[in-house]
């Protein structure tokens, strides 16, 4: 090791970088793995990204790593690489609570396919970090242990439900993170921390092992600080798994490959209802600046319509409580987690648990689902809102017959304050309603940094993609981001 | 499209919650209640669309039935699975008496 202080550089450092630097044996696993522990020491406190920290398993993991790094056999991109995962994803042996009361002491049982593909590739697991209680919000304040803050300033929210997993990366606690997207829960916190985050198309990764909001919905994504790293970790856990049957059975590109940089003649539709009513000003400036750019690098820059969008939201609002409420059924405190014993009979039972280890947000999900499902309001407000998904859906078709991708904000504003929206769901929901459509479609999405606002905070670009094709977004990321210099930017530690 | 708006949300959070087996403290109710509302009367909207014949969409990917072959694979977990539930007896897992003695 020729640097005499590596702390003070390698938490900089991309996972290619350090991939590098790992397999030509300038640092050790084990060199970059107590750098981040030391970082998450001295700053999680104030940030509350992590809600379980695995220091031991993660030295264990780092030795292992560097073993494998010695004999130079059986190593992946991410061998040695640090990185943390939502505590959505089930990690045997290891605490995993959703940020919920309900799982407060859970031991997972297995791994996910996800969290067992990233073991495999010789990861180092740093902890588990925070987020809204069962992925249910938009600013992180739903977790029953404490809210997320924003690096970029500790008034404001990181967004949510992947709080954790954004600010983790942005602030230099991880050097990749993962998370999951129901609604935009990685592309609109990836936005406000101001890192890169995809949400793949519904079925290009495994969901068995993450523990399930809306199932029609769930899909599992990176957060990192390029397109190539998100790249190298997506790649890692994409593909058909025996153990989902909603997985898809397509083979997997080489995503980094992809990363040509090259955009002449890619046509990226601008959606007109995504630059209009309630948008902020500095994010259209922004976004649209993004798009101009990418126009004088040879990309065909074309207004398109997605006449349903305003619909999405309230759509979304009936669809994914529908499935939360069914769902979370399964807490009720006979084989695992929380138990609260009244003495009474088996339905006090499970009341009295589920009343207790649910928060406020969770439980007016769960009663707003069963609400809709009830017999009598089933054809009045899921049936209509699974046809109003088509309509969106169908918008989306027709735009990508003629455009390879889609450009547009990922959220309305830049962050807004911790407690700004807590009262009011509408306003809370309406954080989501840029990244909402494509979820409801099933689409790829994905997040990068394309500006900072006056306050100092950071604005997100959204890219959409066809079905499947994650390394054509992926692609004209790249080309943006290594044209301008948004991704250096990071926040004052 | 029903409305919800001449319905009593009170009544119907309160069924409801029976239904989804949760109980609101009384502290907390007003506050839900005006939640619900807000949630159940933003999603009315919906009714502006004229969906007549536009098939639902349950998943954005179209899966035919996947199932695999019926063979049996075994299961090692089973004592560490027991292991989780919050009571146990041996290898049962403990819940409140469920049937009547006097039925």
């Amino acid at each position: 090791m020729s640097n005499k202080n590596p702390s003070s550089d390698l938490r900089d450092r991309t996972i290619a970088e350090l991939a590098s630097l790992l397999h030509a044996r300038e640092i050790s696993a084990r060199e970059v793995t107590e750098t981040y522990l030391a970082e998450i020491s001295t700053r999680d406190e104030t940030l509350g990204c992590y809600l379980t920290q695995t220091r031991e398993r993660a030295l264990a993991q780092a030795d292992a790593a560097d073993a494998r790094l010695s004999a130079g056999t059986d190593l992946t991109p991410l061998t040695g690489i640090p990185i943390a995962l939502k505590d959505i994803y089930l990690t045997e042996g290891v605490r995993t609570t959703c940020a919920s009361r309900i799982l407060e002491d859970y031991i997972a049982t297995y791994d996910g396919t996800a969290v067992a593909k990233l073991r495999a590739a010789g990861t180092v697991l740093l902890g588990k970090l925070n987020m809204d209680e069962f992925a249910m919000g938009s600013s992180n304040e739903h977790s029953a242990f404490g809210p997320v803050r924003n690096p970029w300033n500790t008034d404001y929210v990181p967004g949510g439900s992947s709080g954790g997993s954004a600010a983790a990366v942005a602030a230099g606690l991880a050097a990749g993170t993962f998370g999951t997207d129901t609604g935009g829960s990685i592309r609109q916190p990836a936005a406000h921390c101001g890192v890169v985050g995809i949400k793949p198309t519904y079925g290009r990764v495994s969901r068995f092992g993450v523990i399930a909001f809306a199932s029609s919905l769930d899909q599992v994504g990176p957060l990192a600080r390029t397109v190539r790293d998100a790249a190298l970790l997506l790649e890692a856990v994409a593909g058909h798994d025996p153990h989902d049957a909603t997985s898809i059975p397509a083979p997997v590109p080489c995503y980094a490959d992809a990363l040509t940089g090259d955009v002449n003649g890619r046509i990226i539709g601008l959606p007109r209802e995504y630059f209009g009513e309630g948008i902020d000003a500095e994010v259209v400036v922004a976004v649209k600046k993004a798009a101009a750019h990418l126009e004088g690098m040879g990309a065909k820059i074309e207004e398109i319509s997605l006449p349903h969008t305003r619909y999405a939201v309230p759509c979304y609002y009936i669809i994914a409580p529908a499935e939360a409420s069914s769902n979370l059924a399964r807490y009720d405190g006979i084989r695992y987690g929380l138990r609260v014993n009244t003495g009474g009979d088996l339905d006090e039972l499970y009341e009295a648990t589920r009343t207790q280890g649910f928060g406020p947000e969770v439980r007016l999900r769960i009663i707003v689902g069963t609400f809709v499902l009830s017999s009598g309001y089933y054809d009045a407000y899921y049936r209509k809102a699974q046809q109003v998904r088509t309509l969106i859906k169908e918008d989306f078709t027709k735009a990508f017959e003629r455009c390879d991708a889609i450009l547009g904000p990922v959220t309305p504003t830049p962050p807004f304050k911790l407690n700004e929206k807590i009262d009011d769901p509408i306003a809370m929901y309406m954080s989501d309603v840029l990244t909402i459509p494509t979820s409801l479609a099933g689409l790829p999405g994905m997040s990068l940094p394309c500006g900072i606002s006056k306050a100092g905070l950071p604005i997100g670009l959204q890219l959409i993609g066809k079905p499947l094709e994650e390394a054509t977004i992926l692609n004209i990321a790249h080309a943006y981001e290594q044209s301008t210099e948004w991704h250096r930017k990071v926040p004052v530690r | 499209m029903t409305t919800t708006k001449q319905t009593d949300i009170r009544a119907i959070v309160k069924r409801t919650s029976e239904l989804a087996r949760l109980s609101l403290p009384p502290e907390e109710e007003e506050r839900f209640i005006a939640k619900a509302r807000a949630l159940l009367d933003y999603v009315e909207q919906l009714g502006e669309l004229d969906t007549t014949g536009i098939e639902p969409t349950a998943h954005a990917v179209a899966f035919a039935q996947v199932l695999r072959e019926d063979v049996p694979i075994a299961s090692e977990k089973a004592a560490t699975i027991l292991e989780a539930a919050p009571e146990r007896d041996g290898p049962y897992v403990q819940v409140p008496k469920v049937i009547d003695s006097e039925q």
